[in-house]
């Protein structure tokens, strides 16, 4: 996604934002949701990605986007993820962030990078 | 924006065999009509093809001393030499042979690059430190943003973010290149010393690399380059070596010689390996790469802010530094351990000849005359909504060709080739597989 935006000439610095939240939520759908699928679509003023996946779903999102919050199994804590800042991260990059999640039946992440 | 690059192609020997193509990183080499050609914006001077073409037909352009020289009649000729070319004889030369060398050359005065190398790390050090003071009070994506620096004194690496790593250029070091301060450095002294016009001071500077030849002709961030020539050491080499090869007396200097060549300390030394710049910012967290491939991979990361914790980042498109630079002659390992032998020598040089060793504190650090543009030649249109139907254009030819990637089309892979296309520069027709496949039907 980050090569063909700079190719679109879109700019480097929304580049980098749409980048990050990108990464913050497919981190989340690879440790949370057992993997999902991603839907990048580009349009002249601004990017939409949405990350879905068929996970067992947050509970409590008000307490999720809360920095420093974290239900990360130990294995990804490991690696160095799971710091409780990926959604957090991914609301400060993007323009617009809607979640939908139902408990036991998955999580979908629809996020927005205005270009400026 | 004027484009010129000292890198070129001498036709009659090119059988364009594709092997530059492919080995482009920036993939800026196509075969056209048998021959290959130089897509020039995109071109950052790295010099790969020249050391991967097999047929020698890709060269880096530079002046002939003679011409020059007899161009610069009538004025104060000064050599400002690479430290990349003081390793490069197999002699028991020093660095103050090689100066001494270089002088007979038809110089009047000659300083050591070292000097600029000396003074850009001092102030390098400097920044780093102001950075890191107002750091501590930042979030740490406005950290994210400026760690970490990213060194300017390779041209190619300056070159490559401006086009590819665009989010990078807030991590440069906003310091003029060392080529520039040793310049400026000598400018000032002769004007004091001789009292001339700085009009009559005619700089010549003996490049590693086409890069910094290009830096010269085609500044950076300013408007005008200090130095009035260049070039390559391969060019001046034989000659070099000659009367390198001669000197016999390496502990004593005539009366000439002492009043007309200027060295470094040996911070700026050893500046032309790589490592020796790193080593004179007097931190541990720092990070050395060489080879255009892995400055790449870095600044991928880099820009991923996946590098924490690095507070300065000496990248050099070529291995080993510069003194692995493409017009070298000596192989870089061997440069290598000649170099370190020179860096100790500075003892000696410091006690003989104390006066030819200019200070750190005598290089007044100049920063960017001008703000680095970005180089948008990656991305497919100005107008994003042409850009995107472009994109869309490319997808679709993308995949009505082999994806063989075999690059006798002339571009070296199908999608840049498919992209060619949609940019009006190639034809489908030039693809072989297709029209063989074609034909099969």
């Amino acid at each position: 996604m980050k090569k063909s935006l700079s190719r679109l000439g879109v700019k480097a610095e929304d580049v980098k934002r749409a980048s990050i939240a990108m990464y913050e939520a497919e981190i989340n759908a690879v440790i949370h949701g057992h993997g999902g699928m991603a839907e990048v679509t580009v349009f002249p003023d601004q990017v939409k990605i949405v990350i879905e996946d068929h996970g067992p779903g947050i509970p409590d999102l008000d307490q999720a986007m809360v920095a420093g919050w974290s239900t990360a199994p130990d294995l990804a804590r490991e690696m160095g993820f799971g710091a409780g800042m990926g959604l957090p991260n991914i609301k400060k990059n993007c323009d617009e962030l809607k979640i939908d999640t139902k408990v036991g039946e998955g999580t979908c992440v629809t996020m927005i990078v205005k270009f400026t | 924006m004027k484009k010129l690059h000292s890198v070129s192609l001498i036709g009659d020997l090119c059988v364009g065999c594709t092997t530059c193509s492919k080995g482009c990183p920036t993939q800026a080499i196509r075969v056209r009509g048998g021959k290959a050609t130089i897509y020039d914006i995109r071109c950052i001077d790295c010099a790969q093809c020249i050391r991967i073409c097999p047929y020698h037909a890709k060269i880096a352009v530079t002046d002939t001393l003679e011409e020059r020289l007899s161009a610069a009649s009538g004025k104060v000729k000064v050599a400002i030499v690479s430290p990349a070319l003081y390793p490069q004889f197999e002699s028991q030369a020093t660095r103050i042979d090689v100066l001494k060398a270089v002088r007979q050359l038809g110089f009047d005065y000659v300083f050591d690059e070292s000097i600029g190398y000396s003074g850009y790390v001092s102030a390098a050090r400097q920044m780093l430190r102001e950075k890191q003071e107002m750091a501590a009070d930042m979030s740490e994506d406005e950290k994210n943003e400026i760690f970490p620096m990213i060194s300017t004194t390779c041209p190619v690496v300056v070159r490559l973010i401006q086009m590819k790593y665009r989010a990078l250029i807030s991590h440069l070091v906003t310091l003029d290149s060392p080529t520039e301060l040793t310049a400026q450095y000598a400018i000032d002294y002769l004007c004091q010393k001789l009292q001339i016009q700085r009009s009559l001071i005619y700089i010549c500077y003996i490049s590693p690399c086409p890069a910094k030849v290009t830096a010269v002709v085609n500044p950076l961030w300013k408007k005008k380059s200090l130095i009035s020539t260049c070039v390559g050491t391969h060019d001046v080499y034989p000659q070099l070596r000659k009367i390198v090869d001669k000197i016999k007396e390496h502990d004593s200097l005539t009366h000439e010689e002492e009043r007309a060549i200027r060295i470094s300390d040996p911070e700026g030394l050893r500046c032309a390996a790589i490592g020796g710049e790193t080593t004179a910012m007097l931190i541990e967290n720092f990070l050395g790469v060489d080879g255009i491939e892995n400055v790449i991979d870095i600044l991928e990361e880099i820009d991923r802010d996946n590098i924490k914790k690095i507070a300065y980042v000496e990248a050099t498109c070529c291995f080993g530094g510069c003194i692995g630079g493409p017009l070298t002659v000596m192989n870089r390992f061997a440069a290598r351990a000649k170099l370190r032998e020179q860096v100790h020598e500075y003892f000696m040089e410091k006690e003989l000849f104390p006066q030819l060793i200019v200070s750190e504190e005598e290089i007044i650090p100049q920063v960017w005359e001008l703000p680095l543009p970005e180089n948008h030649a990656m991305r497919l249109s100005e107008n994003i909504g042409e850009a995107m139907t472009k994109y869309e254009q490319i997808d679709e030819i993308l995949a009505t060709l082999p994806q063989l990637d075999c690059g006798a089309c002339g571009a070296p892979s199908c999608a840049a080739m498919a992209e060619d296309i949609v940019q009006g520069r190639a034809s489908i027709n030039n693809c072989i597989i297709r029209q063989k496949r074609m034909n099969k039907e």
